[in-house]
């Protein structure tokens, strides 16, 4: 397992309440980090790893309803899961063609692909994480978003499901290298364990732009409060008196 | 424009016959750098730069292939596809007017100069970051691409206006873009480069990382200098020893 060599710092600045997490998938069993003692959904293993101890996670310690073991490549999925019967009996879709229709979306990893899973809080990483997970209120979100943009022009988009958000939070940022969130109060799982207060922001960035997360969040600036707006004739006025500025700069 | 910030000496250690060239887009005039009084394609300008002092170009200079720039649109000869025919790069106007619906071009009007100077030349970080590599040189530059994220190569061109998939793809999907020269067909006829070598562009946002991962990775990794037979046989070696420290079942291993 590569050690931590990143340096996080930039991220002191936003004084996280929930601290963020880091995830690393592997087939050996890591070093130095204690088994998971507890009976936790994987949604809730953010949270623990939040407020406690960095912890491990074996093939036999998932206790989902299957779908963890699925998304992670250990297992095939189960027919009662993917046939689609289990949400559309359940009242969660319509029937179960339209919960049969949403596995063909849940990103997996490779079957076979890991063993392990590792967490621990930012100011407990030993690991170089896979994703990196912040919990974040809305102005923390409002410049966290922003940070791949910012130096790429590159949207920031929410892909989920109203189930298995364990898959968009911790799968797919890994398998596409996109920075993904989900709200809490919107997947139904997490909700039903009540995990966290709805409306925070669950923020994953994957391994392939973390450095570049890292060295924007650094440049960009950040207030704790949303600063009210000069409103809109002020607003309007200056960003006019802007453009013909720069207009006059181009003409040149 | 931005001033440079980046360190680009790792690109020397590769001896390139032809250096890498920084293409920056901008409204405003460059400063430290003079204007070009040729007439070029857009396809040549990076071949230009290899071969002296940066310079930038407006309208007036670029010759062919401005429209992928964003400075005028598409005459209805091109747009019609009427031209693909008479070149004989297309069996009639139609699927030559096809391509038109996906080939990458920059907005009308966003930018008005283009500044090019080899990597030890420029005064910028560049948009655009063009190489020009012998095989080997493209074996090497192509793995760390991927080496940190594994990201999948991925190569888009046309017969035609070679110039969009150099200059306007990697710019706009920020991805990495390459070709071979010989394929484009109006860089071949100009003869701009010499057949085969590998034309590799990487925008703005991947420079960093490529730099770092050929800081990082082994540039000619002892795999290659094994033989066949060699290279069979230690692989069988160095995959059972990780299955068996993996706990894994002992097969047939290949990358």
């Amino acid at each position: 397992m590569a050690s931590n060599s990143q340096d996080y710092s930039a991220l002191d600045k936003f004084n996280f309440e929930r601290k963020p997490v880091g995830v690393k998938f592997m087939i050996t069993r890591p070093e130095g980090i204690k088994h998971i003692d507890k009976e936790l959904n994987m949604c809730e293993m953010l949270k623990e790893a939040q407020e406690n101890d960095a912890f491990y996670v074996a093939p036999d310690d998932w206790i989902c309803v299957g779908v963890e073991q699925m998304i992670l490549g250990l297992e095939d999925p189960e027919p009662v899961l993917v046939s689609g019967i289990f949400g559309g009996e359940e009242g969660l879709f319509k029937g179960d063609n339209a919960c049969r229709a949403m596995y063909e979306y849940l990103p997996t990893l490779p079957k076979g692909s890991v063993q392990y899973v590792a967490f621990a809080s930012i100011d407990k990483l030993t690991f170089e994480p896979d994703v990196l997970i912040m919990t974040a209120s809305l102005p923390q979100a409002q410049t966290l978003l922003r940070s791949i943009n910012y130096s790429t022009g590159k949207p920031f988009v929410s892909r989920a499901t109203p189930v298995v958000a364990c898959s968009w939070i911790f799968v797919y940022p890994v398998v596409s290298g996109e920075l993904n969130y989900f709200i809490t109060g919107l997947g139904m799982g997490m909700q039903a364990l009540n995990i966290f207060p709805p409306g925070l922001f669950i923020i994953s960035v994957p391994f392939q732009i973390l450095p570049t997360m890292l060295d924007n969040v650094k440049d960009m600036n950040y207030s704790p409060e949303l600063i009210p707006g000069p409103g809109g004739v002020a607003h309007r006025k200056r960003v006019n008196q802007f453009k013909e500025e720069m207009k006059k700069k181009i003409a040149q | 424009m931005s001033t440079k910030k980046r360190d680009y000496s790792i690109f020397e250690k590769f001896n390139f016959e032809r250096k890498p060239v920084g293409v920056k887009y901008s409204l405003t005039k460059p400063e430290g750098i003079e204007q070009t009084d040729k007439s070029l394609a857009l396809c040549e300008l990076f071949a230009e730069a290899h071969t002296g002092k940066p310079f930038y170009v407006t309208e007036e200079n670029v010759q062919c292939g401005e429209q992928v720039l964003g400075i005028v649109e598409y005459p209805p000869m091109m747009y019609s596809g009427a031209l693909g025919h008479m070149y004989s790069m297309f069996k009639d106007a139609g699927a030559n007017r096809r391509i038109y619906d996906y080939v990458p071009h920059l907005p009308k009007d966003s930018i008005k100069y283009i500044s090019h100077a080899t990597v030890d030349q420029m005064n910028f970080d560049p948009d655009l970051l063009i190489i020009t590599a012998n095989t080997k040189q493209a074996e090497i530059i192509l793995r760390a691409s991927s080496f940190s994220d594994g990201k999948m190569w991925n190569f888009k061109g046309t017969t035609c206006l070679a110039c969009a998939w150099i200059y306007a793809h990697p710019y706009l999907a920020g991805e990495m873009n390459a070709t071979v020269s010989g394929l484009g067909f109006s860089m071949k006829a100009r003869e701009v480069l010499p057949d085969g070598l590998f034309v590799i562009t990487f925008p703005f946002d991947h420079i960093t990382s490529l730099m770092e991962n050929l800081e990082e990775m082994e540039w000619e990794p002892y795999w290659f200098n094994l033989g066949r037979e060699g290279f069979i046989a230690e692989n069988k070696k160095r995959a059972g020893e990780l299955a068996q420290k993996l706990d894994q079942p002992i097969t047939d291993y290949h990358e």
